[in-house]
Order: structure tokens, then C-alpha cells, then sequence
């Protein structure tokens, strides 16, 4: 397995992220606490890398620092189709040599300024940008005449190549180093082509259509190193409408998973008028693929008011409604909502959390708000639900149940309209 | 030439060729800071480069063909007239009238892209070129420098390279000269800030296929040239 020295904000260590991930390879990241801790300088780091420079990777017995090496290193060894670091032809191969010493000549300036201002660095920034826009031009030209010459990447070859690569960070995190690009309209291009190679390699086939490397980190803190091609799994699926952390397809389609209300690791927190664009859009989606509309799940959260809740529960039309408090679900039912606003609570923007916690904490206080309130508990929201329907209820006395609890709401007089009027 | 006249006269933004399909050219006019974009229809739009939901640049963001997208909260803005069409978080309500982007009016003309900051009143000098028309538009160069400045400098370098004739200065940002290699040359000056400018320019004679990159990196060594001119006297 190969090891990554890694820090996830430094443009040197993300080259080699990207070129691993497009490659398809799996590896393993070790971070280094660059800063605040300065990790790169202590004795331990000096003696992988005297430099004491990120990036550096362990393959087997070999070990190797310096990006434009490392990116040379893997394409060489792990690209089966040679298109990455062409070494065919000599003029090919110094062309790439000589924009990997280019991006070389970006950390010095482009990244020294971009140190300087997210990491407070003591160096002269000034310098560093001026020097950053004279590499700029010169990169701008070059692109200007490649484009002319109907070519789209740095070198000879009619595909992208490690040079690509090794000069796409420093340029494309330059503004937050101060440095703007848009003297630069040929790099803002190019940066959106080499943005674009991940959709056009699959489609070529050139590489491995979906590489879904997890770096295996060591344990604790593997939320700080999601590797980019976990991201960009993520970003697929949402695109195609699965949720979020368990891959899977939702009822609903498309831009409307985002709110993947039915996911049990990322329940939905919708606020009411979200809740009926919920429903609305499921509808919409049932009528399209002619089922009809069984029913729609909108969760009551912990910071939600009483007022909130209660509005979605009338909107929604529902006398149940699934809450869920230390991970545990209840269901509310809106009559005991109503009894116990009335008899317990001055204040209809009280947090429901509060009050739930209040009133099971009071022993002493009679125990028919708890009891109201928590008419079942259940694990999750699929075995709320499915206890419902388990229970042999049409689905007509659901709707009349909705309708009731509806209606009880309105005569108690604590319906949201008169809350919109006023 | 003062504020308001500056304002509604016509200036070059960018060559047309490089308003490329499915791309956000960024670029300033006067200091107010453009958004350059292409529909898959053809059509270019000039907006002003922040989103009017919470003022995030729209450079940032992504054209999908006949929409710009905002990157922070995806809202989808329409070609031609700039009327958000979409906001993901409220999915199925129809977004409100006001949010809508400045736009700005924008023509092609001589390979290049126009557009100026107001829409009222007309002026036309800056389109207007006379009867020879351009044909080969050259890489267009930024300068760090006034366009005062610009203009001065390029008169300048006309009049002291042998056989070069320049038509009298009555436009401050045209100057058109004539020489025995590049033959009519006009050169278009886009007042990006007050301390920086893009230098278009472009040739009346077309070259053949043949000599056309040639050409064109030939033309482009001598703004270059005059560029690094301007600058070592703006820095010094």
C-alpha cells in the first residue's frame, strides 16, 4: 500500500491525491500536522524527508519526496496506458520536464504567497506575488498559442498529462494567496478543461471509470481525511439522487435528494414550509411515474419550536409525527401536542427539546405529559412507520386520522393561519 | 473624457473567440468587474460579476449551457435577461422578480466582444472603425498602466519606428496606425481599473493559413515589447 506524507490543504500534496485517485490506486495518508504544530520539522519527519517538506511517499521500500518526483514516480509505475508521463519522444519528455520544473518554480511564489496569507507565514509576500505574475504570463502566453495551435494541455500530446497535474494547484489556489487570474483568460480555461478530465477520462476509458479509493486512516479522526475520490463519490451520488452515506437510490429523483429525508444516517431536518415542498415534490415525482402517494415522513427535531412543529404537523395534515431524541424515535401524537400546550407551556416558541427533556426529567409532576407525549418508541423512522401500516391501518384511516388530528389542532385554535395573520 | 460620457460608450471586452462554450470569462470595464458568458445558443451575455443573493462572484460559478450557475447556493440565472430561474433550497416556488442580475448590453462586432456600463444615450465612436474593417484580431495583452498612459506610448513607439504613420489621435481609446509590415493596425484600449488596461488589437490584412501563427506570435512579441515598455515607466 502506498503511504501518503499528507496535509490536506498544502497544493503540492493535493497533486498527488488527484493524479492517485485518477489513476484508480488505493493508499494510505498519514497526516501531518503542518500547522500549527509544524509536524514537517520535528526530528521523526527529518528523518523520512531532511527537507522537511510535504509531500513525501512510502511504496514498499521506496521512498521519495518532492511532488513533480512523486507524480513522475506513480505515473511511470501505476499507469498501464503510458499516456500520463508519455516517454516515447524526446521532445515530449522534456516538455514535460519542463513545465514539472515550472510548477516547481510555482511553490517559491504562488503557494509562498498563499502561506503568507492563510498560514501567517514571515516571508515577503510582495516578492512572492510579483513573482507569481511574471510565471503567470508566462504560463497565459504559452496556453494563448497552444490553444491557437488547436491544442488544449501544456505539452505536445492531444491528452493531459503529470505536467497538467503538477501546474493545476499552484494556479488554481493562487487567490487566496492574493493573486487574482483574471489578467490570465487562457489559464481560467485551461483550468477548466483540466477541472473537466476526470468526466472525459471516463468516457475515453483511458482510465479506470470510478476510482473509489478509501485511504484506510488510522483511527480517530477519519472524518479530517476523506480522500478527493470519496468526495467525488459523494458528488456522483448525489447527482444521481442516492443518499449521501449509504449509496443508496431514494424514492424521490434528482435535485430533490438533496433532501434525502428517508436516509436514517442523515435525517432530514426540513423546516415545515420545507416539509411540504417535500411533499409536494413527491408527489409530483408519484404522479409522474403514476403511483399515488402513499404517504410522506417529516421529522420533528430536538431545536424546533412547539410552534413549528405543530405547524407541520397542520400542514402535512398528520397526527403522528416521528421525533427523535439521543437516538431513540418516538412518535407524537398532535392531540397530547395540543393538551399539553395548553396545560403546561406559556411560551409557543419553546424549544420542543426543552420541553421534552423538562417533562420527562419531573417526576414528580404527573406523568400524563409523558405519557401523551411518547405514545411509541422505536428504533428508527422505517419501523415507526412500518409499525403503523403493520397495525392493519388503511390507508383511508390514516387519511381520516390526519384529518382528525387536523381538525383538533384548528378547534383548539392553535391552527397556523392565525398565526400568518397576525 | 468624464464619468457618465465614459460610461456609455462602447468598449471591447474580450476577442470573441475566447467566449467559449460552457466557460465564465472574467474580466473589469471602468472597475466594475464583468462575467463574460456564451449560451449554447451563441448568445453573449455581460452581467455584473456578483450573484444577487449574497454577492458571490458568478466568475466562480458554472454555465450550463443556457443558465449561470451560482457556486454557493445554486441559484440558476437565465441568458439574456439575468432572472434567477431556480433556488434548489426552495424547489417548485417560482423565485421572486428582484433577483436578477445586472446585465449589461453586449454586440459582437470585429471579433470582439462589446459592452458598456450604461444604456442610455448613444456612442457610438467606439464601434464605429471607418471603412477598412479588421480581420486578424492578435492576442490581447494586459498592462499595468492607465490607458492614458497606454495610448500615449503606443503614439510614441509610432512615431519613432521608421515608415509607421498614425492617423491623428482624436479618440482616446483607438489609436489606428499604418506600417510597412503589420500594415493597418488598430488598437483598442479596454480601461480595466484606472492602473490597468487590455490592449486589443487586430490587423486589417489577413494573412494566409499558412502565416497566421506566425504572424500572430510576431505581433505578439512587439506588444510585448511595448508592454514591458510601459510598465519599467509606470514602476519607476
Amino acid at each position: 500500500m502506498i503511504r501518503l506524507y499528507d496535509h490536506e490543504l498544502c497544493a503540492d500534496c493535493y497533486k498527488i491525491r488527484l493524479l492517485l485517485s485518477l489513476l484508480g490506486l488505493e493508499w494510505e495518508t498519514r497526516r501531518i500536522d503542518f500547522h500549527p504544530g509544524r509536524e514537517h520539522e520535528s526530528e521523526w519527519f527529518l528523518r523520512i524527508n531532511p527537507l522537511g517538506r510535504i509531500p513525501v511517499i512510502e511504496d514498499g521500500d521506496c521512498s521519495l519526496r518532492d511532488a513533480q518526483a512523486i507524480l513522475v514516480y506513480l505515473a511511470a509505475k501505476y499507469d498501464e496506458s503510458g499516456r500520463w508521463y508519455p516517454d516515447g519522444d524526446a521532445r515530449t519528455c522534456g516538455e514535460v520536464a519542463m513545465w514539472l520544473s515550472f510548477a516547481g518554480a510555482l511553490t517559491p511564489t504562488a503557494s509562498a504567497a498563499r502561506l503568507h496569507a492563510g498560514f501567517a507565514h514571515d516571508l515577503d509576500a510582495d516578492r512572492a506575488r510579483s513573482g507569481a505574475h511574471r510565471l503567470f504570463r508566462v504560463l497565459d502566453e504559452h496556453l494563448w498559442f497552444a490553444e491557437q495551435e488547436g491544442r488544449d494541455w501544456l505539452c505536445g500530446p492531444e491528452h493531459p498529462t503529470i505536467a497538467d497535474i503538477a501546474c493545476l494547484p499552484g494556479v488554481m489556489l493562487s487567490e487566496e494567496g492574493g493573486i487574482s487570474r483574471m489578467p490570465y483568460p487562457a489559464i481560467r480555461r485551461w483550468t477548466d478543461r483540466v477541472k473537466r478530465i476526470r468526466a472525459s477520462c471516463r468516457c475515453r476509458g483511458s482510465s479506470p471509470p470510478e476510482p473509489c479509493a478509501r485511504s484506510s486512516a488510522p483511527p480517530g479522526d477519519s472524518s479530517l481525511r476523506r480522500p478527493h475520490s470519496d468526495r467525488l463519490r459523494q458528488r456522483d451520488h448525489r447527482r444521481e439522487g442516492r443518499c449521501r452515506s449509504t449509496g443508496k437510490r431514494s424514492t424521490t429523483r434528482g435535485r430533490e435528494c438533496r433532501q434525502t429525508f428517508k436516509c436514517p444516517r442523515y435525517p432530514g431536518t426540513l423546516s415545515p414550509s420545507g416539509s411540504v415542498a417535500v411533499r409536494n415534490i413527491a408527489s409530483r415525482t408519484a404522479a409522474r411515474f403514476g403511483l399515488a402517494l402513499v404517504e410522506t415522513v417529516v421529522y420533528a427535531r430536538l431545536w424546533q419550536t412547539l410552534r413549528t412543529i405543530r405547524r407541520t404537523m397542520m400542514e402535512n395534515e398528520f397526527t403522528h409525527l416521528p421525533l427523535e431524541n439521543d437516538g431513540q424515535w418516538y412518535t407524537v401524537d398532535a392531540e397530547a401536542l395540543c393538551v399539553y400546550r395548553d396545560q403546561h407551556c406559556d411560551d409557543d416558541n419553546e424549544v420542543w427539546g426543552q420541553t421534552l427533556r423538562f417533562a420527562m426529567e419531573r417526576t414528580d409532576k404527573p406523568l400524563d405529559v409523558r405519557e401523551a407525549v411518547l405514545v411509541s418508541q422505536h428504533e428508527n423512522i422505517h419501523e415507526a412507520t412500518d409499525r403503523l401500516k403493520g397495525q392493519g391501518m388503511l390507508l383511508r384511516e390514516m387519511r381520516q386520522r390526519n384529518r382528525r388530528g387536523a381538525d383538533c389542532l384548528r378547534s383548539a385554535g392553535v391552527g397556523w393561519k392565525s398565526e400568518r395573520e397576525s | 473624457m468624464i464619468g457618465l460620457e465614459r460610461e456609455r460608450r462602447w468598449f471591447p471586452v474580450c476577442r470573441s473567440g475566447e467566449a467559449v462554450p460552457r466557460h465564465v470569462l472574467h474580466t473589469a470595464l471602468l472597475g466594475q468587474e464583468l462575467a463574460i458568458w456564451r449560451s449554447d445558443d451563441g448568445i453573449v451575455n455581460a452581467w455584473e460579476n456578483r450573484c444577487p443573493h449574497r454577492g458571490v462572484r458568478l466568475t466562480v460559478g458554472t454555465n450550463l449551457g443556457n443558465v449561470l450557475k451560482c457556486r454557493y447556493h445554486g441559484w440558476t440565472f437565465e441568458s439574456g435577461t439575468g432572472q434567477c430561474t431556480e433556488r434548489p433550497a426552495h424547489p417548485g416556488e417560482k423565485p421572486p422578480a428582484l433577483a436578477r442580475v445586472r446585465t449589461f448590453p453586449c454586440v459582437e462586432e470585429h471579433g470582439y466582444v462589446w459592452t458598456r456600463l450604461r444604456e442610455d444615450g448613444d456612442d457610438a465612436r467606439g464601434l464605429a472603425v471607418g471603412p477598412i474593417r479588421p480581420t486578424l484580431t492578435l492576442r490581447s495583452i494586459h498592462v499595468r498602466a492607465s490607458a492614458a498612459m497606454v495610448a500615449e506610448s503606443l503614439a510614441h513607439h509610432a512615431r519613432n519606428t521608421p515608415g509607421v504613420s498614425m492617423a491623428d489621435a482624436v479618440d482616446p481609446y483607438v489609436v489606428h496606425t499604418v506600417g510597412p509590415q503589420a500594415g493597418t493596425t488598430w488598437y483598442f484600449l479596454q480601461p480595466v481599473t484606472d492602473a490597468e488596461t487590455v490592449l486589443h488589437a487586430s490587423l486589417a490584412d489577413a494573412p494566409s493559413p499558412a502565416d497566421r501563427l506566425a504572424v500572430l506570435r510576431r505581433e505578439n512579441d512587439r506588444l510585448r515589447a511595448v508592454r514591458n515598455a510601459i510598465e519599467v515607466l509606470t514602476s519607476s
